[in-house]
């Protein structure tokens, strides 16, 4: 013991050795706050001109051992910098301002940061601030409302379900209309890695963990994303976890939500006493003898929809640690997730760990870690078109039809699934491991020029099980698949950054160059059986017949080469080219290779002398970009012509063809013209950003569907164009701003408009528009949008006749339209979305809200052909009790007798609605409680607890859900559900402590 | 100096690594074979030509689609299930935009053109040990599928030739692969399409003569008996009775075949059995959504349970007491009654019944009978069937006319084949309503009327204008 500290005494001795001649002076203080005079622990302070520094502990004290004539720079996220020459004193106590706008604030962009100030990228920055609160599940949660020409759509609210970004518009046909999602620098696989189960798949960045965010940057310009190339048309988002800091306590935070779930909206259908007197009437108008009264009927009667749905649970943990010297700094968060849906057995249960690491081997070389690794058991249900979909099943589901017999036992109640028994009896769990994160070392050449490399990886295995019992499939039935994508990349780069001249020059250079190789492997592996002893053994071994034993693999390769560069004169007049060179294991080999580039210019006209006398400007900045992206979300092999192995025949093994071919098939290029200023107004107590742009998509990648009579369905092709074009505007800025007061508010809105300029002249409407067909309600028009409804209009039901009547194609009354009566009737796309965030402080309380809008979109509600179609078999929605009775009822339904009842429920404009809402997302109440109460307990250092709602008020157009999209991630699927289960009503309390 | 060295290396160390990785961007599909390795040799070409009975073995080709679909537009059978094309169908309110009749169209023209691959590529395939006969062989099997699907085909989307005659809309006959190039076909006449399958089952007949496969094949894959049953099939509907009846004789006197003595021999591939498509629980029709079980068998077997028997079909059982067809149902715990010819919900290993020797013997006799009346021949062959099924035999003197003979040969047919694919056609081709006179779509149901034949799929005829819809689509 003794000799242990006489050693440790000495190393620290020998250690110091080397300062100790070079200080000669002690300095110490407190730094505050100037806002409220808070102590401001963490606070950065650094001698000017050499990398020496400390930081404040709790109480914002700090020390720090000089040279005399010194000056001390302490800086401070949120606050603006503060230079103090020591001059004779020994005790210097700072107050600093707090810096209210984020023009000086770092953007994260393409493998870099720039300062916003200068930056010539239309990028939308969303930091942890704005989303600590926020109870979500997944990462993409967060951006609803909060970008600028951001849609985000809520595609179903089973748990973990697919999402659906898109960014300035979809950019392609059938290419896929997702972004690239890069973490620390690594772009993340997503791709498909659950079954559907009646709707889209599950989503596959659910892994991630929104507590490790320090901020995420979309990327929405050419100039920003041209330095991904192939992968960067459909826009980047950039997430960047929390890293540590050179403070000199460690800062140990303890976050906790619970809360509670519930639908949102649903469907009111038919209690048995309604079934049986609708249907008993409309049998006998109908002409059929039998179950012609209610008598005829079973006297049961069960509340489906009421036996599955619930009121949910979330509870969140997270414990982190973040902090270091200045030698190694550290983050390290582990935390875990459950939540319970308001639908019976949709559970998630995810445990997420980080570790973010970096060192300063010297003054020139650095090496680091980022690295997260996650669990995540996801309890499924199917949903949407599926008959053992819970929410589905249940609205569908004959009401008098009871789940238990007299004995209490489940029942098999046929094609429609009793669903109780699915929920309570079934296995459907997904389990997923994800290891994400990079090595990497950077040395400093000479100043200003930094040379780099990464070795990412991203490594993600899912194991899906599924086990029907004895009742749902007689004899038993199981699944079991996984499935593994194991990615790795390098990327290397080189950074040069000067000002000539040393700082303060008049030119700014700036180049990177860099090379990246990428490459994934992703294979599955498949059995499935049937016929099992008992309901009790889960496992596919036990099965008497294996029908399927199945591994496959595929594999893609990226090589790039990219460079940008920057010129400044004075900061003010601003320059910035880019180029990418991708080459691709997707595409023929004649056509491997691409090059993507982007071209920026902006001018700082605040910074000029005959603005800088205008007052009320702080900064006027404008810019204008061009360029181009591409995207290669097509399959791995899409340009050879194939035979499908495993097309066998009782025992031989078979091929069939499965693709033809086209070897000239290459990228898909999105060239984009972007204008916008950004201003800082009223010391900067407004700001405005600003962008228009024209996206304009060539060579689309384009599944172009033919005819069946080719033996395929659809051919890829490099044909067709189409733009978006659209405005992102963000104004924001603190209403009032008193000592005690303040109400800031951000509003932001992305205008879009969706034009189909050029498709294949081989499918032509009767008008002669090329189209490419979407789904039996929509498809892609030449000069309309991308999700254009095609349908026949329904013109109502008439009050004398009680017969329902649609339009002809020229608008003549009929009732018995044909498919050549459809017409153009809207489109799927918005033309505005946006959010509206608001945040009131008055002291230690906090009151935010986060509105998001969609307007000018139209919803094809496709279950309505199911709930309300009298001749059907299922379950009605109760609208259907107000048939046609007598002359001069407005009606729901028809005429019980009328030959339009049978056909009510067809495709038209009836079950097409208007989609615009406007919907408070998140609605929070926080209460921070002081500093001086805190410094009493010596340990917390801050301490917040908050109410939380989400989704808690809805203006719609539609009585229904206005937010779902049962079509996932098909572009030419946009805009419709069927039975997709709403989104959640989330209330929630939660704490933040940190220590 | 050293600096900007350091600089040199870093930058060539990166792209001396990346350079080695551009061979890594020649990647190859690991479950396909290019199209030019799909005939390179006898074993890849035989895989190709396997392929294309996997197609027909497709739900919507020779799974039960099609012929439950031609089942609940006639007769034998009750939709109370939920699934609206298939219900629509049923009311007789069938649109354009079926998706049902979308798939089917679609799965069938998959195993023509499949067919049409091996028709074409097989000849030129080089290979020593490919001998002149295994590549007729080939090419004969493909023929006889193409024959099948178009004879499938063109049943449900035309009007029968005695109703609409040899020039109505057929389907478009595509009897090359694709190979690149979208072609936009028209319709061809019902008349073409039948000359296509005649002259396909023709040529498979001839070349299949010395053919012979082992054990459950010589029912499971192409045959000349198969082909010629077909060409029964084929004249019988066009009323070409001397042809049906000569090819009928043919299957019949073949001793590849022979009429089974019980009831027992469903799934089994017997000598029953002239072609079956065969199933098996690791490869059969259903791709995840069913089988000729899904819809014949009740819920409680793991089925759909959509198609029970009509009253009318009960009726026609109970006819004549202990006719023990009618053993081939049972009571499902809804009450209503549905065959038992197709047990396995579960797997989906019931055999396609598309052709057994029974049916030659009622075409044989059908024939006959429309030829020369009442005689000794057209009775002798249906009275093994009578016995078969429990029934007191006939003689000449039962029946008082042709009308009534032939009456009860379509009544036994019905009895024999039901749930197999035959009522519909068998109703049509002599002109009678597919619906009894009590049915609210017994008008509907008149041969001639629209809704007695699908739509041509509406995506069809979006994508392609040469395609003319159906009258009343």
């Amino acid at each position: 013991m003794k000799k242990a500290r006489l050693l440790s005494i000495l190393m620290a001795m020998l250690l110091n050795v080397g300062f100790v001649y070079a200080q000669d002076r002690t300095i110490s203080g407190k730094v505050t706050s100037g806002n409220d005079g808070s102590a401001l622990p963490g606070v950065s302070i650094v001698v000017k001109g050499s990398t020496q520094g400390v930081t404040t502990d709790a109480d914002g004290v700090y020390k720090i051992s000089v040279a005399s004539k010194s000056t001390l720079v302490f800086s401070y996220v949120g606050f603006m910098p503060k230079e103090v020459a020591i001059g004779n004193r020994t005790i210097i106590d700072v107050q600093l301002a707090e810096d209210s706008q984020v023009l000086d604030e770092l953007v994260v962009v393409g493998y870099g940061s720039q300062e916003k100030r200068t930056t010539l990228q239309s990028v939308s920055k969303i930091s942890s601030e704005e989303f600590e609160t926020q109870s979500a599940i997944t990462t993409q949660d967060l951006l609803q409302g909060r970008a600028a020409g951001v849609q985000m759509t809520g595609s179903s609210g089973v748990v973990g379900a697919r999402a659906n970004i898109r960014i300035r518009g979809v950019a392609s046909i059938t290419g896929g209309g997702e972004p690239l999602y890069v973490v620390d620098g690594v772009p993340l696989n997503d791709g498909v890695y659950s079954n559907g189960l009646g709707a889209v798949s599950l989503n596959p960045l659910q892994d991630l963990n929104p507590n490790d965010i320090e901020s995420i940057s979309v990327l929405k310009d050419a100039s920003a994303v041209a330095i991904y190339g192939s992968r960067g048309a459909n826009g980047v988002i950039i997430i960047t976890t929390k890293k540590g800091g050179n403070t000199a306590k460690t800062q140990v935070n303890f976050d906790y939500y619970t809360g509670t779930m519930d639908a949102t909206n649903y469907f009111d259908m038919m209690n048995a006493d309604e079934y049986r007197n609708f249907f008993s009437a409309y049998r006998k108008a109908q002409g059929f003898t039998t179950r012609t009264s209610p008598s005829d009927f079973d006297q049961t009667g069960f509340d489906w929809p009421g036996a599955v749905l619930q009121t949910g649970s979330q509870n969140s943990y997270a414990l982190s640690a973040r902090g270091g010297d200045e030698k190694t700094n550290f983050y390290i968060n582990g935390s875990y997730l459950n939540t319970d849906a308001f639908t019976i057995g949709n559970k998630l249960d995810r445990l997420n760990g980080r570790m973010n690491l970096s060192h300063k081997i010297n003054n020139k070389a650095r090496v680091g870690v980022n690295y997260s690794l996650s669990f995540l058991d996801n309890d499924r249900i199917s949903s949407d078109n599926s008959t053992g979909a819970p929410l589905t099943s249940a609205y569908l589901q004959v009401p008098t039809v009871v789940p238990f017999d007299e004995n209490g036992a489940y029942v098999n109640t046929g094609f429609i699934q009793n669903v109780l028994a699915v929920e309570a009896l079934s296995i459907g769990n997904l389990i997923s491991r994800r290891n994400t994160g990079n090595v990497y070392a950077e040395y400093d050449i000479i100043p200003g020029l930094t040379a780099r490399t990464d070795f990412g990886m991203d490594g993600i295995q899912t194991e899906e099980t599924r086990r029907s019992p004895e009742i749902v499939s007689p004899g038993g039935y199981g699944y079991k698949r996984i499935i593994q994508d194991n990615k790795w990349l390098n990327t290397t780069t080189l950074n040069y950054e000067k000002y000539i001249g040393g700082p303060g020059g008049d030119h700014f250079v700036g180049v990177l160059l860099g090379n990246s190789f990428e490459t994934s492997k992703l294979t599955t592996m498949t059995v499935e059986g049937s016929g099992f002893v008992s309901d009790a053994l889960p496992n596919v071994a036990s099965a008497s017949t294996p029908t399927t034993t199945s591994a496959t693999g595929t594999e893609w390769a990226l090589l790039s080469q990219f460079s940008r560069v920057n010129y400044r004169f004075r900061d003010k007049y601003l320059l910035e080219g880019s180029v990418r060179r991708d080459g691709s294991s997707r595409f023929g080999a004649n056509k491997r290779f691409g090059i993507f580039w982007a071209a920026s210019a902006g001018w700082v006209l605040s910074d000029e002398s005959f603005m800088k006398d205008i007052p009320f400007i702080n900064l006027l900045k404008v810019k204008a970009s061009i360029g181009t992206a591409g995207n290669d979300r097509i399959g791995n092999f899409a340009s050879l012509g194939l035979y499908g192995a495993g097309n066998d025949y009782a025992g031989l093994a078979g091929l069939l063809p499965s693709q033809p071919a086209n070897l000239n098939l290459s990228w898909e290029e999105t060239q984009q013209f972007d204008v916008g200023f950004t201003a800082a107004l009223f010391k900067n107590r407004l700001n405005i950003d600003f962008d228009y742009y024209i996206k304009e998509t060539t060579s689309l990648l384009l599944g172009v569907p033919i005819p069946f009579t080719t033996g395929f369905t659809s051919f890829d092709q490099n044909i067709g164009a189409l733009e978006n074009r659209g405005i992102d505007l963000v104004i924001g800025g603190d209403v009032i701003r008193s000592n005690k007061f303040t109400w800031n508010s951000s509003f932001n809105m992305g205008y879009l408009q969706n034009t189909i300029t050029d498709l294949p002249a081989d499918n032509q409407d009767s008008e002669g528009n090329n189209f490419v067909p979407g789904t039996a309600s929509q498809r892609a028009i030449q000069g309309q949008s991308l999700n254009t409804f095609y349908l026949v209009r329904y013109n109502g039901i008439n009050p004398q006749t009680g017969d329902a009547e649609w339009l002809t194609k020229d608008g003549e009354i009929t009732n018995s339209p044909t498919a050549n009566d459809r017409v153009i009737v809207g489109s799927a796309i918005p033309n505005f979305t946006g959010g509206w965030s608001n945040t009131l402080t008055y002291g230690g309380f906090q009151l935010s809200a986060l509105f998001n809008f969609v307007n000018g979109n139209m919803l094809m509600r496709d279950d309505r052909r199911f709930t309300e179609n009298g001749s059907s078999s299922f379950n009605n929605s109760s609208k259907l009790n107000n048939y046609w009775r007598a002359a001069g009822d407005i009606a729901d339904f028809p005429r019980l007798d009328s030959p339009t009842a049978r056909t009510f429920a067809q495709r038209s404009t009836l079950q097409l609605e208007d989609g615009s809402f406007i919907r408070l997302r998140t609605a929070t109440l926080a209460y921070n409680f002081p500093k001086a109460l805190l410094e009493k307990t010596k340990f917390l250092s801050k301490a917040r607890i908050y109410l939380q709602g989400q989704n808690l008020l809805t203006f719609a157009k539609t009585d229904l859900e206005p937010e779902a999209n049962g079509g996932g991630n098909s572009n030419l699927d946009f805009g419709e559900t069927f039975f997709t289960p709403p989104q959640a009503r989330v209330l929630t309390a939660g704490v933040n402590l940190s220590f | 100096m050293k600096k900007i060295i350091i600089a040199a290396i870093t930058l060539s160390m990166g792209t001396a690594f990346l350079s080695s990785c551009e061979d890594s961007l020649e990647l190859q599909p690991q479950q396909s074979l290019s199209t030019d390795l799909a005939f390179v040799n006898k074993r890849a070409a035989e895989g190709s030509l396997i392929g294309v009975y996997s197609a027909v073995q497709d739900l919507e080709v020779f799974g039960a689609v099609p012929q439950s679909i031609a089942d609940y537009q006639s007769d034998n059978v009750e939709f109370i299930g939920s699934f609206p094309t298939f219900q629509e169908i049923f009311q007789y309110s069938t649109l354009s935009d079926n998706s049902s009749i979308s798939t089917m169209w679609r799965d069938n023209y998959v195993a023509i053109l499949a067919a049409n691959a091996v028709i074409k590529n097989v000849p030129g395939v080089e290979d020593v040990t490919f001998t002149a006969a295994e590549k007729a062989q080939f090419v004969a099997e493909a023929k006889f599928l193409r024959a099948a699907v178009y004879f499938q085909l063109v049943n449900n989307f035309a009007q029968p030739i005695n109703i609409g005659g040899a020039s109505a809309l057929g389907v478009p006959l595509v009897l090359e692969p694709f190979e690149g190039e979208v072609e936009f076909p028209a319709r061809a006449t019902v008349g073409e399409v039948h000359a296509q399958i005649k002259k396909d089952l023709e040529e498979a007949a001839a070349a299949l003569a010395d053919v012979t496969y082992l054990g459950e094949f010589i029912r499971g894959r192409a045959t000349s008996g198969a082909a010629q049953g077909m060409l029964a099939r084929l004249h019988l509907y066009r009323g070409e009775y001397n042809e049906a009846a000569t090819f009928a004789n043919q299957v019949i006197s073949s001793s590849t075949y022979a009429l089974a003595p019980d009831y027992g021999f469903y799934n089994g591939a017997t000598s029953e059995d002239v072609f079956t498509v065969l199933m098996t629980a690791i490869d059969n029709s259903r791709t995840g959504s069913g089988g000729w079980a899904s819809y014949y068998s009740p819920a409680e077997d793991g089925a759909r349970g959509d198609a029970p028997l009509s009253q009318n079909m009960i009726a026609a059982f109970k006819e004549e007491a202990g006719d023990k067809r009618f053993a081939l149902t049972k009571v499902a715990a809804n009450g209503l009654t549905y065959t038992t010819k197709f047990p396995d919900a579960v797997n989906s290993t019931d055999n396609a019944p598309i052709m057994r020797v029974t049916e030659m013997y009622l075409t044989a006799a059908e024939a006959l009978a429309e030829q020369n009346g009442v005689t000794a021949a057209a009775i002798n062959l249906m009275n093994p069937l009578r016995l078969r099924a429990g029934l007191p035999v006939w003689t000449t003197s039962t029946f008082a006319s042709k009308e009534a003979f032939v009456s009860a040969i379509l009544k036994e047919r019905r009895k024999e084949l039901a749930f197999e694919g035959h009522r519909r056609m068998d109703l049509l081709r002599k002109g009678l309503p597919l619906r009894p006179s009590n049915d609210p779509q017994f008008a509907a149901s008149q041969p001639g009327q629209p809704k007695t034949i699908l739509p041509i799929p509406q995506r069809e005829v979006d994508l392609n204008s040469n395609l003319q819809q159906n009258q009343g689509y």
